[in-house]
């Protein structure tokens, strides 16, 4: 499995600001690889992610000191459309993303904007819908969407351009429970079937704990903790302090363990919570009975 | 107020089968015939004409109240403001039809063919125009300018800006709400006063324009927009038999009423 994404010393400084928004980052992320990018606000998710894209310092003007490979790109230098074939970017708001007026244009436009021939647009725009779940609702108005359809649209969009990465910005901020369930199956789906690696900037990890590979915490431009979400959430984690929320079931582990209560592990997600309160309760049980 | 497509309506009548070149010719022709100003009697007609047209875009888009309000609003606000000020240019004579006593006003008819006239020299192309959006589908009208050897980096930028529209509408609606409920009183207090209230809505609008623009402007980046020189069409426009005989149809009205309206001896 070869590298999708390295980021060596990487620094960051916006125009006219004194501070660094990234320092000394360092980072790597394998192919087919999913990621979740958590920290506080300001804490330099988004300046990461726009680096990786290349809109740093194309679009928004930086001083970047560093290197970062997509692939064998190199975004800072690299040409928009060859980078558009590598990696692309779904932000938290599908709204401002969804430039045409039914799903099939907004599937096709980008096909269109290379210059694909017809029969190969229909034909990947066909497949594109079938994966996101939006076959049968080709010409339909995206404001007519839901919140979950929409943002499915939005990464069809930019999936019909068979990109290698994605990096999702919130993907599921703005999404209800049904919605955000979509999302996950859609990102289950695309690694199992395209092997895409997704980096996700997210606050909320529950949606997605079980799935993830890794875990990675920033704070203050730097990378703070890193690992899979076991070991990411084994030490008890503050969210006043972090900047972002453990998985609740997490949060009832530390209180429990903080009140004398003996857990073998911190669970991470529902069903494991389950299974150890269980093992506890019956433990307690016994002791009772004895 | 339903904004689902931007502008545009769906629908099934005559403008909406019509191709949006042909449309885009035949609001061309409203607008030069609007501007030839030969006969008092021609812009009242072509008015009514204009009318009828947007009756029938209308109709077959079966829209919400919101139009035909705003039809009626613009119609009202520019045959106002004709009729108050263009008589004061019009020609000394004509038959005396009103006079204001209090302010000594006198309209005469030939006063008041010159303000009618103006008035719809202003109203069909922009009613021309609606029923362009109204009835094309913004994909269809950027195709249309881009057959048209346009540049479709530059085409694209109205086209956009037609589908942001609604978007803008909700926030603007979203953040007086925002603001009404912090107890700004938007309808109290004298003009000067309204207008200074009224940055209130527009700082907060055009920072969050300004960050959408951003992510837009980046999303249609990672779409490739704009990275080769010409791009394809999934559905391509084709111009059939119909749109050749409406647009001779639509123009013939024109040219019809001019050539009756030269021959009819002026009435006053």
């Amino acid at each position: 499995m070869g590298t999708a994404i390295r980021i060596d010393d990487l620094w960051v400084r916006y125009r006219e600001e004194e501070d660094y928004a990234v320092k000394g980052l360092s980072l790597r992320i394998d192919e087919g690889e999913f990621v979740i990018l958590m920290g506080p606000s300001g804490c330099g998710k988004t300046t990461l992610c726009y680096t990786i894209m290349g809109i740093i310092p194309r679009v928004i003007k930086a001083e970047v000191k560093g290197s970062v490979k997509v692939f064998d790109l190199d975004p800072l230098t690299a040409s928009p459309t060859d980078l558009a074939k590598y990696v692309t970017i779904v932000f938290q708001n599908p709204e401002m993303q969804l430039v045409t007026t039914s799903v099939y244009e907004e599937v096709a436009f980008p096909l269109e904007n290379f210059g694909l021939p017809k029969d190969e647009i229909e034909r990947r725009v066909k497949e594109v819908l079938e994966v996101v779940g939006l076959s049968g609702l080709e010409n339909r108005s995206p404001a007519s969407l839901s919140g979950g359809q929409k943002q499915a649209l939005a990464i069809a969009s930019v999936l019909a351009l068979r990109p290698r990465v994605i990096i999702l910005d919130e993907p599921t901020s703005q999404l209800d429970p049904q919605g955000t369930k979509r999302v996950t199956d859609l990102i289950l789906k695309l690694r199992k079937e395209f092997d895409t690696t997704i980096l996700a900037v997210e606050h909320r990890i529950e949606w997605a704990v079980e799935y993830v590979d890794r875990i990675v915490v920033m704070n203050e431009g730097r990378i703070v903790l890193e690992g899979d979400p076991k070991e990411v959430f084994s030490r008890e984690i503050r969210p006043e302090r972090a900047g972002f929320r453990p998985p609740q079931v997490s949060e009832i582990a530390y209180n429990l363990m903080r009140s004398g209560v003996n857990l073998p592990t911190i669970p991470i997600s529902l069903r494991e919570a389950s299974s150890i309160l269980r093992g506890v309760l019956d433990e307690g049980a016994g002791h009772s009975r004895s | 107020m339903s904004f689902e497509y931007g502008l545009y309506i769906p629908g099934r009548g005559v403008f909406h089968r019509l191709d949006p070149r042909a449309k885009i010719i035949w609001a061309l022709t409203v607008l030069a015939f609007s501007i030839y100003n030969g006969n008092y009697m021609m812009n009242p007609i072509y008015g009514g004409i204009i009318y009828a047209s947007a009756l029938l875009a209308l109709i077959s888009s079966k829209p919400t109240s919101f139009w035909y309000k705003l039809f009626g609003g613009l119609t009202a606000v520019i045959l106002f403001f004709s009729l108050v000020f263009w008589p004061a240019s019009a020609p000394r004579g004509g038959r005396p039809i009103l006079i204001i006593p209090i302010l000594g006003w006198k309209y005469t008819d030939l006063a008041l063919n010159l303000a009618l006239s103006k008035a719809f020299l202003v109203l069909s192309p922009i009613i021309a125009i609606a029923v362009i959006f109204i009835t094309s589908r913004p994909g269809d009208l950027f195709q249309a300018l881009v057959r048209w050897k346009l540049p479709y980096r530059l085409a694209y930028i109205p086209i956009l800006a037609l589908r942001f529209l609604p978007t803008v509408i909700v926030e603007i609606k979203t953040i007086t709400d925002a603001q009404k409920s912090r107890a700004l009183e938007l309808e109290k207090g004298s003009i000067p006063s309204r207008i200074r209230k009224y940055i209130a809505i527009f700082v907060p609008l055009m920072i969050r324009m300004m960050r959408s623009a951003l992510e837009l402007g980046v999303a249609l980046d990672s779409k490739g927009f704009g990275v080769m020189k010409t791009r394809t069409f999934s559905r391509e426009l084709r111009w059939r038999l119909y749109d050749t005989f409406m647009l001779c149809m639509l123009i013939a009205v024109y040219i019809i009423s001019l050539i009756m309206l030269t021959r009819i001896p002026i009435w006053w």
